[in-house]
């Protein structure tokens, strides 16, 4: 089947803001984390910013993408926030014991951008 | 005895990548018109997804079959596949398949997510797993 991405990667302030969408495949995710680590060497940003709330299912491959790209990101010298998980979502990851590794949760946008200024001006 | 039945059922084929999010949509949809909440959806959408990878990575493909019970209490899901099968179930759930891209974290998991879980595997036959979800009692059709 042919499908197009709708996942998008887009600079905000010194941060990526990137929004994976619903129905990503498991090669799609591989490539989105790639095209991740890739824009944040070339824009030279302070941190990544990850939004889930197009994501309805996490599961144990989905998981631990997004755990790679919040650590390697982390190894390249950049702050991952995330947003938009949803609650039934997040019961279902906790039932599981699935977790994201160094990945900041924050309840909206505004709070994650505070965060990742905040992280910036400390470092 | 419950009862699961084939009037209100449905079959998706695993060959690709991409059936096992089509696999997942449909199974959410399904729970969704049987009267499963939110949270019960997003269960029942994890764990086939868990499974249809499997059916589809070490099974070389398969399929999914959703059934209702014939009392409206539930669902059942049974992923198939005819792939070289699993010789021990429990080495499967315990540490030796669990490590990344391996079959047992997500086994594990989806069985916590569901209400009954059975797996059964004969080396060179392949792989069946049931999976069924009550919806919780007090629910009024």
């Amino acid at each position: 089947m042919e499908e197009v991405s709708r996942s998008s990667i887009l600079k905000i302030e010194d941060f990526l803001l990137a929004t994976p969408q619903e129905a990503m495949h498991d090669i799609a995710a591989i490539r989105f984390r790639d095209d991740i680590l890739r824009r944040l060497k070339d824009t030279k940003v302070n941190g990544l910013l990850i939004d889930l709330s197009g994501i309805d299912v996490v599961d144990s491959f989905m998981g631990r993408t997004i755990g790679e790209i919040a650590n390697s990101a982390n190894l390249i010298g950049a702050e991952v926030a995330m947003i938009g998980l949803r609650p039934d979502v997040a019961i279902t990851m906790v039932e599981m014991g699935i977790s994201l590794g160094n990945v900041y949760p924050h309840l909206n946008l505004d709070l994650a951008l505070k965060f990742l200024r905040n992280q910036r001006r400390g470092g | 005895m419950t009862t699961f039945s084939d009037e209100a059922s449905l079959q998706v084929e695993i060959q690709e990548e991409f059936d096992i999010i089509s696999a997942r949509a449909r199974a959410r949809v399904f729970a969704e018109a049987l009267g499963f909440g939110i949270v019960d959806q997003t269960r029942i959408a994890t764990a086939v997804s868990e499974i249809a990878r499997n059916a589809l990575i070490h099974g070389g493909g398969g399929k999914m079959i959703l059934l209702a019970s014939k009392d409206k209490k539930g669902l059942e899901i049974v992923i198939v596949d005819e792939g070289p099968g699993v010789p021990n179930i429990d080495r499967v759930i315990g540490h030796e398949y669990s490590k990344p891209g391996g079959l047992g974290l997500g086994l594990a998991g989806a069985k916590r997510l569901m209400d009954e879980f059975y797996f059964e595997s004969k080396p060179g036959v392949g792989t069946k797993v049931t999976m069924r979800k009550w919806l919780p009692s007090g629910f009024r059709w």
